[in-house]
């Protein structure tokens, strides 16, 4: 969520008051002489002490910090729940739920009386310290990461389909590297190139080597990424599991070394790197690189498997690209992997806190 | 949102042949469940290990102060468990956010097994509070830090907490409202403690501190007189003419007659005989100076007076040193005939002793070595005059000289040396025995506050005691001094 939103400004300025208020609060009581008379609202200064949380207006600033802590946990709740149970919508939680934690650091400032206190108290500011620092830092990252992912990602696609798509592109290529390996007589009556990619062959042009697809990935548009150029490669139809392969209609020239090149060029280099959980370990998970290799993987095999080698290109680009969102999906959530636990350890040792204070001493 | 990409609803049309991949948990879906699974079980096994066996030194928020300090190690001497029960809970929750402080919690227990008979306040308070509430530890090893007038005020600045304790002091038997004696020793019959009738509301006046709001000492309240009959003029005593200057040459001060205690906290009464007798000599025969009358005691002056032959006979002997009878009773026949030149009769000499104000008054300008001015007991006292027979019988109120007068406040002359006692005590002006001169409240006042000179002795502790006297049988306190009234009404000594 970016806050540079008009809906964040009436929350800025009740957060900007309830600081104020909280401050002038604490001035009157404790510093009444920082204060101007009229809103002593305490009379004399109470006795110097240590427990400044443990005084009314303290007990006060505290349980409005730990309602704000329950209130926070709640925003995760409110995303499971089942539609009839959700109460308002979930922007004006997550709003919330930004500008009511930002307004404890005042309250838990002033609860303390800007001590950390003892053993315990000290755990729990540090505590809170790093739940702050980690949403803090989440909240920036959600404010670059979008703005990177829509420069460096020409089309996003749902995060939950990555492993789908990755799925395809491994079956796709696992697919074409069958066409290679079957005897000739076979190889020449199914597995001929499309006509699209013959008609594509005879024009020097790809522009779709694939018109029957019926599945396309949404990387369509040309955008320059890491040196690479990234070119709109739908799959195959044959690249699906699980559907039918469409029929070749035409079959075209056939020549061993290319296929044999192209089938150890996809043993050793495309499979590999398509199946890896991180593709950016491969060398073809470097743009550069990649360019070079398809380069001169084109000038080693016929013209009519130039398509293919171009087809090839495409999956790993769309494989870059799908490595690239992960990543940015990873930096724009992984912070809640430590701010979300830490949490619930804050939100649980603050109640623990309030208890033993309360009822204990 | 890029055109390009197109809507949420366009996009999710792309996999609706794989929307069940949706709801499909990632391995970040799944690391953030475990891991927050295991914070939350991680803590709540780290709350059980630290309420079972983690060291106090975990929650101890600062030093004990160095009275306690052989506790340091020992946090379950102080801190206990206590079971929570819903009813107490909220007790807890609304003492503690209207008052930073439970009422009696169990901690209290805990001190009261060291400190036995330490009763907390007034009968009529309403609630009675934490030890912790004023007496706040774990603030560093010096001595704890002092009781403030937040403290005090928490209550009697609470209109509605003294209107309650008022009411509830009007169902108290008043014989269960005593005079502390941290403050006032009332074993002690040798002090004399002013104690006024307690007032129909009690002290319950609501008021922020000393300086802000305290009412009027009850002495000034009630405008109270002294009620002695012992005549004196402190007026006429300090600059009055006619007062001749003392034995050592010096002028009539405040330090002639009101001379402190061994501690220096309150004065030592003043008597007769330390105090008056060397201007107010009880010479009544002026050739003898050192032939004096006793004081005390009115039958034994009129017994003295009756026997004076035997009175003149062993002065003759002690005295003089004549040690032959026949000359004693030479003597004492010619000072007999010297007093009947002046008293036609024993009665009438007996009158004059005990009735008559100034009987040698125009003897007074006479030089006498011992400076004799007898003024006769009445020029002083209060002396009745009772019919036994034909004859009237004297009888001298005794004076009830009271030591203190503001029994329910502390007071230090010591700490109070550099202050004139005319800044305090309105003597000078004072001619009336009737007259207090106790100070004013608005006379401390401008010392204690925050803006006097002795702003730091300016808490309601500085005079006042929070904790009542410790539990004894009913009455035997004030057994011992007895009421104003009762000595006032007491027979004469």
């Amino acid at each position: 969520m970016r806050i540079n939103r008009a809906p964040h400004i009436p929350w800025l300025i009740f957060v900007l008051l309830a600081t104020a208020a909280a401050t002038l609060l604490y001035c009157a009581q404790f510093h009444p002489e920082r204060v101007p008379a009229s809103v002593r609202f305490f009379g004399e200064k109470p006795p110097e002490r240590a427990t400044i949380g443990g005084t009314p207006l303290g007990l006060v600033l505290g349980s409005v910090s730990l309602g704000i802590f329950l209130f926070a946990a709640m925003l995760g709740m409110r995303k499971r729940l089942p539609a009839p149970l959700r109460i308002g919508h979930v922007q004006r939680w997550l709003r919330a739920h930004i500008w009511l934690t930002l307004l404890t650091f005042p309250l838990i400032l002033l609860h303390s009386g800007f001590r950390f206190g003892g053993p315990m108290t000290t755990l729990l500011m540090a505590l809170y310290g790093v739940v702050m620092v980690s949403g803090i830092y989440g909240l920036y990252l959600q404010h670059k990461v979008p703005t990177l992912m829509k420069e460096r990602l020409p089309a996003e696609i749902v995060y939950e389909q990555i492993p789908n798509i990755r799925a395809q592109l491994c079956a796709a290529a696992e697919r074409l590297r069958k066409t290679y390996t079957r005897d000739r007589a076979e190889t020449r009556s199914r597995d001929a190139l499309a006509p699209a990619a013959a008609t594509a062959l005879a024009t020097a042009s790809l522009p779709d080597v694939s018109p029957h697809a019926v599945f396309k990935t949404p990387t369509a548009v040309e955008k320059p990424m890491g040196g690479a150029t990234i070119r709109g490669t739908p799959v195959a139809p044959a690249a699906i599991p699980g559907t039918d392969v469409a029929e070749p209609q035409e079959e075209i020239g056939f020549d061993a070394p290319s296929e044999a090149t192209l089938a150890e060029f996809i043993d050793r280099q495309l499979l590999p790197y398509l199946n890896a959980r991180r593709g950016e370990k491969f060398r073809l998970g470097n743009g550069r690189y990649a360019d070079d290799t398809f380069r001169h993987l084109k000038l080693r095999v016929a013209g009519p498997y130039r398509a293919r080698v171009e087809e090839m290109q495409g999956w790993c680009d769309e494989r870059r690209l799908l490595d690239l969102q992960t990543r940015m999906q990873h930096w724009l959530h992984g912070w809640l992997l430590i701010h979300a636990p830490l949490s619930f350890v804050l939100i649980l040792l603050t109640g623990w806190h309030a208890f033993v204070t309360l009822f204990k001493y | 949102m890029d055109k390009q990409r197109g809507t949420p609803k366009q996009i999710a049309k792309r996999y609706e042949d794989k929307v069940e991949s949706r709801n499909q948990r990632t391995p970040y879906r799944r690391a953030l469940f475990w891991l927050s699974l295991f914070a939350v079980l991680g803590s709540a096994a780290a709350i059980y290990y630290a309420g079972e066996r983690a060291p106090g030194e975990f929650f101890n928020t600062g030093p004990l102060s160095r009275h306690h300090s052989s506790l340091e190690n020992d946090c379950a001497s102080c801190h206990q468990a206590e079971p929570l029960e819903a009813g107490r809970f909220m007790q807890v929750v609304n003492d503690r956010f209207r008052h930073g402080a439970p009422s009696i919690a169990r901690i209290d227990h805990a001190c009261q097994a060291c400190h036995t008979q330490h009763a907390f306040h007034e009968p009529n308070v309403v609630e009675n509070r934490s030890c912790s509430a004023c007496h706040t530890e774990h603030q560093g090893p010096g001595p704890m830090p002092a009781v403030t007038n937040v403290d005090c005020a928490s209550c009697h600045n609470d209109a509605a907490i003294m209107q309650a304790s008022a009411q509830r002091g009007k169902q108290v038997p008043p014989s269960h409202f005593r005079l502390n004696p941290k403050v006032v020793n009332l074993t002690n019959p040798q002090q004399n403690v002013l104690q006024l009738a307690r007032p129909a509301d009690g002290y319950t006046a609501t008021f922020a501190s000393f300086s802000e709001g305290h009412p009027p000492f009850q002495l000034q309240r009630e405008n109270v007189r002294e009620a002695d009959v012992l005549r004196f003029n402190h007026q006429l005593h300090m600059g009055g003419r006619g007062i001749p200057p003392t034995r050592a040459g010096g002028k009539l001060d405040c330090n002639y007659c009101h001379k402190p205690e061994p501690t220096g906290r309150y004065m030592q009464r003043v008597t007769f005989e330390a105090n008056c007798q060397e201007c107010h000599s009880l010479q009544f025969d002026v050739k003898n100076p050192d032939f004096q009358i006793p004081h005390g005691d009115a039958q034994l002056v009129r017994t003295f007076l009756r026997t004076l032959p035997a009175q003149y006979g062993e002065l003759a002997r002690r005295k003089r040193g004549i040690t032959d009878e026949s000359r004693v009773n030479a003597f004492t026949a010619q000072q007999i005939t010297g007093l009947l030149t002046q008293f036609s009769t024993a009665d009438q000499l007996e009158r004059t002793v005990f009735f008559t104000k100034d009987p040698y008054s125009t003897a007074a300008q006479q030089d006498s070595p011992t400076r004799a001015k007898y003024a006769g007991c009445a020029y002083c006292h209060e002396v009745k005059q009772t019919s036994v027979g034909s004859f009237p019988m004297p009888q001298i109120t005794a004076p009830v000289v009271i030591d203190r007068w503001l029994a329910r406040g502390h007071f230090n002359h010591a700490k109070h040396a550099t202050v004139d006692c005319r800044t305090c005590h309105a003597a000078e002006s004072s001619s009336l025995t009737s007259d207090v001169l106790m100070p004013t409240k608005e006379s401390c006042v401008s010392c204690h506050s925050p803006a006097g000179v002795a702003a730091n002795a300016s808490e309601c502790m500085t005079c006042h005691t929070y904790h009542a006297p410790d539990p004894r049988p009913a009455g035997a306190a004030t057994a011992a001094a007895g009421s104003f009234k009762q000595m006032l009404l007491s027979p004469a000594r």
